[in-house]
């Protein structure tokens, strides 16, 4: 009975005139926060005025006089401080209206709070611009610039111009919304609020473990430089979260409104905001890992655990798991490096392509008898992976003995190779291109449509994203004429290539095929063509995922076996199929492992089990089935490798990585769950 | 009415037994065209297995079915699927993290053929569910929406919708109210309603008497495995129903209805 009552008062509307608002939530923390906004500003302020903290060229001035910079900021600091007092104590007197019913009555912008947060979008987002502009014309130096001029910009730079300049904007485009009374806004603004905390964390957090405090030099010689991150890093913070939570007043839960329904509907959203927060923490604590270098490294790293990831993924959407796929890619592997190097069962040592059959179909067995063995049985997915995971790595252990490593070099074969006939390259080439170019003659005009239809309605969209969401059909277009362009040009520019040549037989390297340097890059760049494979295995199996019945019928029935049953669809059929799909990613993954080391030992794969279902269930993937997407096994995948890199190049002992992830894996499932809740 | 002409189904000495149990010891139920009919019985009473055999999960020991007056095998679900045989069960019905165009069109997707290839046509397949289910008086804000986020009855009325729509001759309700609130319990009870005004035959599964006896036309109660008497809604009043579900006993006054 007791229940009843209390979830009725929970579902009653709040009243709509709440303009002295008496009943509204407990405002504490908001105060609380704001009150140390205006400490921590006038405390800065303070600490300028009296030149502790020194800002600009301060070479041949002395202490008593100040440089533009530091009057600047001192003025703005002590301002932003009172501000927030001042907020504060409005607050405290219960003299506040939420940010919706300013909006939607048309109050004055003046009230507390929304004045605030008015004052907020403006200037960080005038910073913003004028950070950039600093960047841009070599005021403010980043990454290694020693044997640079100023005049050519590195990477890290440009990553900053660019960050600078979208951010900018989009505050004060957050801004005008604001100004001009409109509905859409006030969601967006929390989002924007809520990310620029994110970005003063990362700030903090990166300034006090900036590269150089694990130098020797003494603390205080560190001091100038940790201020410059740590006290925006903590005002931006701060005043974020004090703002979020006042924007975030008075939201119904149930019509949308609140930032957590929008999360919600977006798979992988905890793994979304946790790539963008550890990537941006690594990108300010250390000056190495925003090098082309340090990323395509932790890339190219990635591969194996990247493609099998997809297949977990997609098993795990229908409902199953499969522990077995270490096992499997080492079975895998060896089956394929062994149809070359030795033959199997008598059979002479083959070429590359026979080998290939006999792999991806050595790997579609293992996965029929883990689906098999499941449906007949009925025991669940872990007891039958975990008998198979054994099983499957008793055939690496027997061929090759303990500590012993298979290697395609000790047999002094020639590379494999793949022969061709100039016309059979040309006619395939000549299909792919009009394969291409007919996609996108059928897509290009629908994005087209979808853009102006976009563009059109702008002024009506009720989404409060519409800003975003017309960014992206943007995106979407560009990218798919770039796309297509890109695919056309290489696949011509291929051809023209060998069309050129003499001999009329063509021979392509397997193994650079599947993993070699890509010639367009530096040599220090280690990005490999197994990455451009991975991509798209991502894309084309998220495209699946998402637009076809079968990719449908797979969250059906993970989600609701019973119902998906009902609709006609063979539960037994989709699972299976998918312990398939599944193990054909693991002999894709195995093929570029060999690929890349060529060899194999017993030991291969061992831990991948783990790691791809971390990876899945990082990127908001159910372990218990009907939820998920492989962008968000991508993005896992992505954690994992940036984690990797990361930690060696701020200094960190790298053996603390798993104690790392696993703080990661439950954050971003506790993250999930709280989505799902609202999901479900 | 509807014994004139043929009934949509008829079962006939439906006997079941597991091992030594016998759940089904010999029952003749019919629903006739555009009725709705109300199996009643207590936990136990057989009415699940009555059902089961009738889309097909089970096989029966004994007894035939007529569907349209053909005797037909009900061998499996999709047997029962193919003759228009829809089962909303409370739980089963759709799947809540899908969308709700998905889970309408679900096993029968509008697509686009490239090839072998079948990619969905979403925003179609969302227009079209909603205008079904507001021509069915369903009315939701978005096709899009996760079918986890609505109400109990919301979520039963979105399955009878579906059914209504892709032309079904027999609605089977299993406990569809048993979870819901007295204004949920309603809506379902008018959709049952709007479905009968569609041209379907219902069958609404319940041991509560109270949610029936508004929509049902007739009642079949069972009892132990056996079939306590029909009686037409206009024969018996609540109470009376209520009466001989608990007890089995048939009062003097519907004797001769019984026997037919």
């Amino acid at each position: 009975m007791s229940n009843m009552v209390s979830a009725r008062t929970a579902g009653e509307k709040p009243k709509r005139d709440l303009t002295l608002a008496s009943t509204l939530p407990n405002l504490t923390p908001t105060i609380i926060l704001l009150l140390l906004v205006g400490a921590f500003s006038l405390l800065i302020s303070e600490q300028i005025a009296t030149g502790w903290i020194a800002l600009g060229e301060r070479a041949n001035i002395n202490r008593r006089e100040f440089n533009g910079i530091e009057i600047a900021a001192l003025i703005g600091t002590a301002l932003w401080g009172l501000l927030a007092l001042a907020t504060a104590f409005s607050f405290a007197r219960r003299r506040l209206t939420t940010m919706k019913i300013v909006l939607a009555d048309r109050l004055p912008l003046t009230t507390p709070g929304a004045f605030m947060a008015l004052a907020f979008m403006v200037v960080v987002g005038a910073l913003s611009l004028f950070l950039a502009e600093q960047v841009a014309t070599g005021w403010i130096a980043l990454g290694e610039r020693v044997d640079i001029s100023r005049r050519d910009l590195n990477f890290i730079e440009w990553m900053a111009i660019f960050g600078g300049v979208l951010w900018g904007v989009v505050l004060l485009r957050t801004a005008l919304s604001l100004w001009l009374h409109d509905q859409r806004g006030w969601t967006w603004t929390q989002w924007v609020t809520l990310f620029t905390a994110v970005i003063g964390l990362g700030l903090t957090v990166s300034g006090l473990f900036d590269t150089r405090a694990f130098d020797n030099a003494p603390i205080t010689e560190r001091l100038p430089e940790l201020q410059l991150l740590v006290l925006p890093g903590i005002m931006l913070f701060l005043s974020s979260i004090a703002l979020y939570r006042y924007l975030a007043l008075d939201a119904d839960p149930a019509a949308d409104q609140t930032l957590r329904n929008q999360l919600a509907k977006i798979p992988g959203a905890g793994a979304i905001i946790g790539f963008i927060a550890i990537f941006i923490f690594f990108s300010l604590a250390t000056d190495q890992f925003l090098e082309p270098r340090s990323l395509a490294g932790a890339l190219t790293t990635n591969v194996t655990r990247g493609v099998v990831a997809i297949g977990i993924t997609i098993l795990m959407i229908s409902g199953e798991f499969d522990l077995s796929v270490g096992s499997q890619l080492g079975a895998v592997g060896l089956m394929f490096l062994l149809c070359m190097t030795e033959g199997i069962l008598g059979l002479p040592p083959m070429s590359v392509i026979p080998a290939l059959m006999v792999a991806f179909a050595f790997a579609a067995l293992l996965g029929l008898i883990n689906g098999y063995i499941l449906i007949r049985t009925g025991i669940p997915s872990f007891i039958v992976t975990l008998g198979t995971l054994l099983a499957f790595n008793a055939l690496p252990l027997v061929i090759v003995a303990e500590g012993r490593i298979l290697r395609y070099a000790d047999y002094r074969l020639p590379p494999p190779t793949i022969t061709l006939s100039k016309w059979v390259l040309l006619v395939g080439a000549s299909l792919l291109i009009a394969g291409t170019l007919y996609l996108g003659y059928r897509v290009v005009p629908r994005l087209w449509g979808a853009l102006r239809e976009k563009i059109a309605g702008y002024r009506d969209d009720p989404n409060d994203l519409r800003d975003f969401w017309l960014f992206a059909a943007a995106v979407r277009l560009v990218v798919t004429i770039a796309m297509s362009a890109l695919v056309v040009f290489l696949l011509g520019a291929a051809v023209s290539y060998y069309l050129g040549l003499e001999q009329p037989i063509i021979d392509v390297d397997f193994f650079e095929l599947m993993n070699g340097q890509l010639w367009f890059l530096p040599v220090d760049v280690n990005l490999r063509s197994s990455v451009i494979w991975w991509f798209l295995l991502v894309l084309i199996f998220q495209f699946i995922l998402t637009q076809t019945p079968y990719g449908g019928y797979s969250f059906a029935v993970g989600g609701n076996p019973g119902a998906a049953r009902a609709q006609g669809i063979s539960v037994n059929r989709v699972k299976v199929t998918n312990f398939v799909i599944c193990s054909l990613f693991v002999a894709f993954a195995a093929i570029m492992d060999v690929s890349r080391v060529q060899n194999v030992d017993s030991t291969r794969g061992d831990g991948l089990e783990l790691e791809v279902i971390a990876a899945s269930v990082i990127g908001g993937t159910l372990l218990s089935g009907g939820y998920g997407s492989i962008i968000g096994a991508l993005l896992g995948v992505f954690i994992f490798g940036m984690l990797r890199t990361g930690l060696v190049l701020i200094g960190l002992n790298p053996r603390i990585f798993n104690g790392v992830i696993g703080i990661i894996i439950i954050v971003a499932v506790v993250i999930n769950t709280g989505f799902g809740r609202t999901r479900k | 009415m509807s014994e004139q002409t043929t009934p949509l189904v008829e079962m006939r000495g439906i006997q079941k037994s597991f091992g030594t149990v016998q759940a089904l010891r010999g029952i003749d139920f019919r629903v006739g065209k555009q009725e709705i009919v109300g199996l009643l019985g207590d936990n136990g009473a057989g009415k699940s297995t009555l059902i089961k055999i009738l889309t097909g999960v089970y096989t029966p020991t004994e007894g035939q079915i007529y569907f349209e007056g053909e005797p037909v095998t009900i061998d499996s679900p999709h047997v029962a699927r193919d003759l228009g045989i829809e089962t909303v069960y409370q739980d089963l019905a759709l799947v809540p993290l899908m969308s709700i165009a998905r889970n309408f069109w679900l096993g029968r997707e509008i697509v686009n053929h490239y090839g072998p290839l079948r990619i969905m046509r979403k925003r179609e397949m969302s227009e079209k569910a909603r205008v079904a289910l507001r021509e069915i008086g369903i009315n939701i804000r978005s096709a899009d929406e996760p079918v986890g986020t609505l109400s109990g009855g919301e979520r039963q009325s979105i399955a009878i919708g579906r059914a209504v729509h892709f032309g079904k001759k027999l609605l089977i309700l299993d406990e569809p109210t048993s979870a819901l609130s007295v204004k949920q319990t309603n809506e379902v009870l008018n959709y049952t309603q709007k479905a009968k005004d569609a041209g379907m035959s219902v069958i609404f599964i319940t041991h509560n008497m109270a949610h029936v006896h508004h929509v049902a036309d007739r009642f079949t109660i069972i009892r132990g495995g056996r079939k306590v008497g029909d009686f037409y809604k206009h024969e018996v009043v609540e109470s009376e129903v209520a009466q001989i579900v608990m007890t089995g006993i048939v009062p003097e006054r519907l004797r001769l209805a019984e026997v037919e």
